[in-house]
């Protein structure tokens, strides 16, 4: 997957990122009483999800939202 | 930014939009309807986008938004009534896992809206940990423990989940599911 660079690339870790570390360590741990997945379910599910996503992702467009943005452009134009 | 940027940039932002809509609401009706009102609203508010922050995440917090206020409800019914995904969603995906497209729709479904969500931000969307929590306005370890409840709930509804039936030890899978956290 490339979004992981992406992701790196967009990530400015401000002051409040920092301040939730502690916090992060503490939820996550909470998440893991009903959470974790044995290895081979993970994959599996992560599998599963990724073809999900981008099936849909590629769904064919309806054109009616191509029109709209193109008529939001036309009216804009037209105030100038 | 100039117009015709803004208008291309959500031109090339809609597929990602409507796959997120189509998977939070469960339906196409309810997804193109809310889509319609998101590409409306972020052209009226086009000032309010900041240059430099990831555009796909403005859009979806403005999506996101609107279905909570305006088409939760909706979705609800259509979800009951009947099934229209399920007949629309090629089973294209299934192939190669064995699980069709609306099964993993309907468990979807069967998730609390809070954990979907997440689950979609950053499996559709591919928006950051950070990005979702400043979405959903929750710290990023809420962002996580959500992931893994949704991931972990998902599982069980697609019979992927044999954890509860065998013995685990919860340190070594907990240790090794929280290295791929990121993964789906």
């Amino acid at each position: 997957m490339t979004q992981g660079n992406e992701r790196e690339e967009r990530k400015t870790p401000s002051a409040a990122e920092i301040g939730d570390a502690g916090r992060v360590d503490e939820e996550s741990v909470d998440g893991a009483d009903v959470a974790f997945l044995e290895p081979h379910i993970q994959e599996q599910l992560g599998r599963v999800l990724r073809a999900f996503c981008d099936d849909l992702i590629h769904q064919p467009i309806p054109d009616k939202f191509v029109v709209l943005l193109a008529q939001l452009e036309a009216k804009q134009r037209e105030k100038k | 930014m100039t117009d015709a940027t803004f208008g291309e940039q959500m031109v090339a932002q809609i597929p990602y939009l409507r796959a997120f809509a189509i998977s939070l609401s469960g339906s196409y009706s309810v997804a193109d309807d809310l889509v319609q009102d998101t590409l409306v609203k972020a052209w009226s508010h086009a000032d309010s986008f900041e240059p430099g922050t990831n555009f796909r995440a403005w859009l979806v917090t403005i999506l996101r938004n609107t279905y909570f206020s305006h088409y939760r409800k909706r979705a609800r019914e259509v979800q009951d009534s009947d099934n229209v995904l399920a007949e629309q969603i090629p089973v294209k995906g299934g192939q190669e896992s064995n699980v069709a497209m609306q099964d993993v729709q309907k468990a979807l479904n069967k998730l609390a809206p809070e954990h979907r969500e997440i689950l979609l931000m950053i499996g559709i969307a591919e928006l950051s940990y950070e990005e979702a929590a400043q979405i959903c306005n929750i710290a990023v370890g809420t962002v996580k423990s959500r992931l893994n409840r949704a991931r972990a709930k998902l599982a069980e509804h697609l019979g992927l989940n044999g954890a509860h039936e065998i013995g685990y030890d919860p340190t070594v899978t907990g240790l090794a599911a929280r290295k791929n956290t990121k993964a789906l």
